[in-house]
């Protein structure tokens, strides 16, 4: 079987007389150049392609050096791009993670006195209130807001006065203390 | 001085057009050859196939790449032509056959069997008995002389299923180089 096999394979009519046929079958039926199609594709050539218009013969276009360009480096920069936008996203919830620490911080000022005429007390920087940075609008008025709200009770001494003067009129002389 | 294939699709690439006509006039031939053979179709049909992929290769020609054969590219680009034109006819005569009678599907396996009782060619033999994939792997090999890595190109397969596509194409073509009328060379 092996024997037949390699004498098979010497023979003509074997793999490689095969082959030979092949390739001589084909070079006697090889067609002739044809003038006529040359001119044909060339005739569409120049305006089937916008780049061409224009571009000399041997030198390159500028546009499809732009394309090419555009191919080999707008691409990873639109993906470095898109990886930027990405990591804003996911860096946004940090930020505002930290907004109840300033709201937190913001409600300790009324303590002192000092806290609300200076705005941000010493002890308040310690708690970090001038770390906190200012992300809007909104939040600057929450800030204004709480301030406001922490004056009108460090002036209550003065209301629980009048108060007083009120009973006093209001009781009499046998009920003024 | 004629410069070589890939120096000539760069400039192309750059708009050159006299560039890309030296390309076309040097594998004008080679193309209109293969695709004509793989058709069967006459010499008309077969230049108006070599004529859209040449235009589609000067349209794509920035995104040739050189370390292949210029020309490997370009019988790809024939080949997949062929191709979507085959798809194209196919479903013209379908239509045609459904609409002409219902129940004459026989119609087109009877004709191959006709072409090849007549053939008195071994690539007429193999247009009728072999796939297209196997018939281009055998042209790319025997008649272009292509390497293995090439023709894997061409046929968009690896190069071990290439190896495995040439050797069913010869087996099934040996039986017929016996019973082949005219073969007295």
């Amino acid at each position: 079987m092996r024997g037949d096999a390699m004498n098979s394979r010497r023979s003509p009519r074997g793999p490689n007389g095969l082959a030979d046929r092949l390739r001589r079958e084909a070079s006697r039926e090889r067609p002739r150049f044809s003038q006529a199609l040359h001119e044909r594709i060339l005739q569409r050539v120049p305006g089937d392609v916008v780049f061409a218009e224009g571009a000399h013969a041997g030198e390159p276009g500028p546009a499809a050096a732009h394309r090419r360009a555009w191919r080999e480096f707008g691409t990873p920069a639109g993906v470095a791009a898109l990886a930027v936008v990405i990591a804003v996203f996911a860096a946004w919830p940090e930020p505002a993670g930290k907004r109840p620490r300033a709201a937190a911080a913001v409600r300790v000022e009324p303590e002192g006195a000092d806290a609300v005429a200076g705005g941000v007390s010493p002890e308040a920087s310690d708690l970090g209130i001038d770390a906190v940075p200012m992300f809007d609008d909104l939040e600057a008025g929450v800030r204004e807001g709480v301030s406001t709200l922490a004056a009108t009770l460090l002036d209550v001494p003065g209301w629980r006065m009048i108060a007083d003067f009120d009973a006093a009129g209001f009781l009499g002389p046998d009920a003024a203390p | 001085m004629p410069s070589d294939d890939a120096t000539l699709a760069r400039r192309a690439a750059g708009g050159c057009v006299a560039s890309f006509s030296t390309l076309a006039r040097r594998y004008q031939v080679p193309v209109v050859h293969y695709v004509r053979q793989l058709a069967g179709r006459s010499g008309a049909d077969a230049e108006d196939i070599a004529q859209e992929a040449f235009l589609r290769a000067w349209r794509h020609i920035a995104d040739y790449d050189p370390r292949f054969a210029f020309s490997t590219w370009l019988f790809t680009i024939a080949r997949r032509t062929w191709l979507n034109e085959a798809r194209a006819a196919r479903r013209r005569r379908t239509r045609e056959a459904a609409v002409a009678c219902g129940g004459c599907g026989s119609a087109g396996a009877a004709a191959v069997a006709i072409t090849t009782e007549r053939a008195t060619r071994l690539w007429q033999v193999a247009r009728g008995e072999l796939s297209e994939r196997e018939f281009s792997a055998l042209w790319m090999r025997y008649v272009e002389d292509k390497p293995l890595a090439e023709i894997a190109v061409v046929l968009d397969k690896p190069v071990a299923t290439v190896k495995v596509i040439l050797f069913r194409a010869r087996r099934r073509l040996e039986p017929f180089v016996r019973d082949l009328a005219g073969w007295s060379e």
